[in-house]
């Protein structure tokens, strides 16, 4: 390939590589002396790539811009020269020695610290006003090892709350508008009938009419395993539920008053000292037959369910972290699956997404539990 | 390196890489989405590069991306037919910052590259050649010319003042 003034930097940075042949070499430095403007900064490159040897000594500019490398190769320092050495001071690649014959040299011509201070301005300064606007959103989310723990059997939680909002179409009621959502009256009616998939437990009351004085009035859904048993559920029927006959009690997790029978108001009755201490059937009954009915079915009530799936994360975990059941009981099941799933996917290294999608009306619409290999959908 | 370690990462370097790339595009949108796309690189492989070598890899990765940029835009420059830049004297400057940022948005691309790496990270030449992909020795002439151009800039625009 012949060299021109278009390529020829190329072969001057091979030239610097020692990968040019000889007739390569020959004929990179004809050129230059046939381009004494090009070949200032060529000599610039010689000097550098220590190569003195290789230029040829008709090349009458070499001396003009000796690079970085001339203090190494012990050339004192002349007007000539002084530029590389200038360069050098300022990359910081002088020795001391060096530094000191630099030194002298400006001593001896004066007329040069000017150049030399011109050189020392070119070497720039980190501004410190210029950061990265937004570093949080580059990190990574990192659970420390109790939070890892608690992700953990949040999972374990989330996965029979995920089965169940997958289950049963009518959870969607769940995603109601606050103000809706626990206000009962405008409630339209919904028959258990009809809701083929629930299980069926029977419902017995028996030990609650022990210790609840009023237990003529309605409590919300009834619950049989024979569905001829079954009826309407009506939202008066829910509203007009009886409280029971015990001071209101304060929970600790949320000024939650003590009402009705869920597994959450046995739990506040028993803290209380209002009842003894539940069995681990009373509570398996209290959860199916209200809590993750009621959950359904009922919308107030679905913060019994989130509770339920928190409680059995506080216990599994010994952790006990403080909840504001007032501002999240909307979203309390989607904070506690949202866990799970983070959990799932910290334990697999998979990555499980929750997706929702709520209509005009803030009504959940959609939602949809992905992986990459899976999608679990389930529209209104 | 783990999620922590790559958390460490975000904390030292994004300034550095963002400050670096900022520099060479002068538009902090783009410098951003360069930072940004160079962080998901190295999070995409964090299971091969290690903490020790992330810095260079954030550097290597940001500056590869932006010569991408750089590029699209010159093509597209050229098909709009807009004037590459605007004469200097049409400006004036008070102080030396003013005039170095000035006479450093002069220099080709890969000159300036390897002056701001040089100055404002500290890296070696042969650190520099790795990230920019040239030699140790090919470095050295970028900057010795970079220096050049730079103190001619500065020593002109001292006369007119």
């Amino acid at each position: 390939m012949e060299i021109n003034r278009n390529n020829y930097h190329s072969f001057v940075l091979d030239h610097l590589d020692g990968t040019l042949s000889a007739n390569q070499e020959e004929a990179l430095w004809l050129f230059l002396e046939n381009n004494p403007d090009i070949g200032e900064e060529a000599a610039g490159l010689e000097e550098i790539s220590l190569k003195e040897t290789a230029v040829p000594k008709s090349f009458d500019n070499k001396t003009a811009l000796k690079g970085l490398a001339v203090c190494d190769t012990g050339h004192p320092i002349t007007v000539d020269n002084c530029q590389g050495w200038f360069i050098a001071s300022v990359e910081g690649t002088l020795s001391p020695l060096h530094e000191d014959k630099l030194n002298a040299f400006l001593k001896d011509h004066p007329e040069m610290k000017g150049e030399y201070a011109q050189y020392c301005k070119t070497r720039l300064t980190p501004p410190d006003n210029i950061h990265y606007p937004n570093k949080r959103a580059l990190k990574k989310f990192v659970l420390g090892p109790p939070m890892r723990r608690l992700v953990y059997y949040g999972a374990a939680a989330a996965v029979p709350i995920l089965l169940t909002m997958v289950w049963h179409p009518a959870f969607f009621k769940a995603e109601l508008p606050l103000e809706e959502s626990f206000v009962s009256a405008n409630r339209p009616a919904v028959t258990i009938a009809n809701s083929p998939s629930l299980p069926s437990v029977r419902s017995n009351d028996n030990d609650i009419a022990d210790q609840q004085p009023d237990t003529n009035e309605p409590r919300g859904i009834q619950v049989a395993s024979n569905q001829s048993e079954m009826h309407d559920f009506h939202p008066s029927e829910s509203k007009e539920r009886n409280p029971v006959d015990v001071p209101p009690v304060i929970d600790k997790r949320g000024a939650l008053p003590l009402k009705a029978n869920s597994s959450h108001d046995l739990d506040l009755q028993y803290r209380a000292g209002y009842v003894p201490q539940p069995t681990p059937e009373k509570w398996q009954q209290r959860f199916f037959d209200n809590d993750v009915f009621m959950g359904i079915m009922q919308v107030e009530n679905y913060q019994d369910l989130g509770f339920m799936a928190w409680r059995t994360i506080e216990d599994l975990t010994g952790v006990e972290r403080e909840m504001d059941f007032e501002n999240q009981r909307k979203n309390l099941l989607w904070t506690i699956a949202d866990l799970g799933i983070a959990g799932v996917n910290a334990i697999t290294g998979k990555q499980m997404e929750l997706e929702r999608q709520v209509n005009h009306d803030g009504r959940l619409a959609e939602y949809r539990l992905k992986t990459n290999r899976i999608q679990i959908k389930s529209a209104r | 390196m783990t999620a922590a370690e790559y958390n460490v990462c975000v904390d030292t370097f994004s300034d550095g890489v963002y400050r670096f790339i900022l520099k060479n595009v002068r538009d902090e949108e783009r410098a951003r989405d360069i930072v940004q796309d160079a962080f998901v690189k190295m999070w995409e492989k964090h299971a091969q590069v290690t903490y020790a070598k992330a810095r260079s890899y954030l550097f290597t990765t940001a500056y590869h991306t932006m010569i991408d940029v750089l590029r699209r835009d010159k093509n597209r420059e050229r098909l709009d037919d807009k004037p590459e830049h605007e004469p200097f004297h049409e400006r004036s400057y008070s102080d030396l910052s003013e005039i170095l940022e000035q006479a450093l948005n002069t220099l080709p691309e890969v000159q300036k590259s390897v002056v701001l790496l040089r100055d404002y990270e500290g890296y070696s030449y042969q650190e520099i050649g790795d990230i920019v992909k040239l030699s140790e020795a090919q470095v050295k002439v970028y900057i010795y010319r970079a220096r050049v151009a730079l103190k001619k800039y500065i020593g002109r625009m001292e006369v007119v003042a």
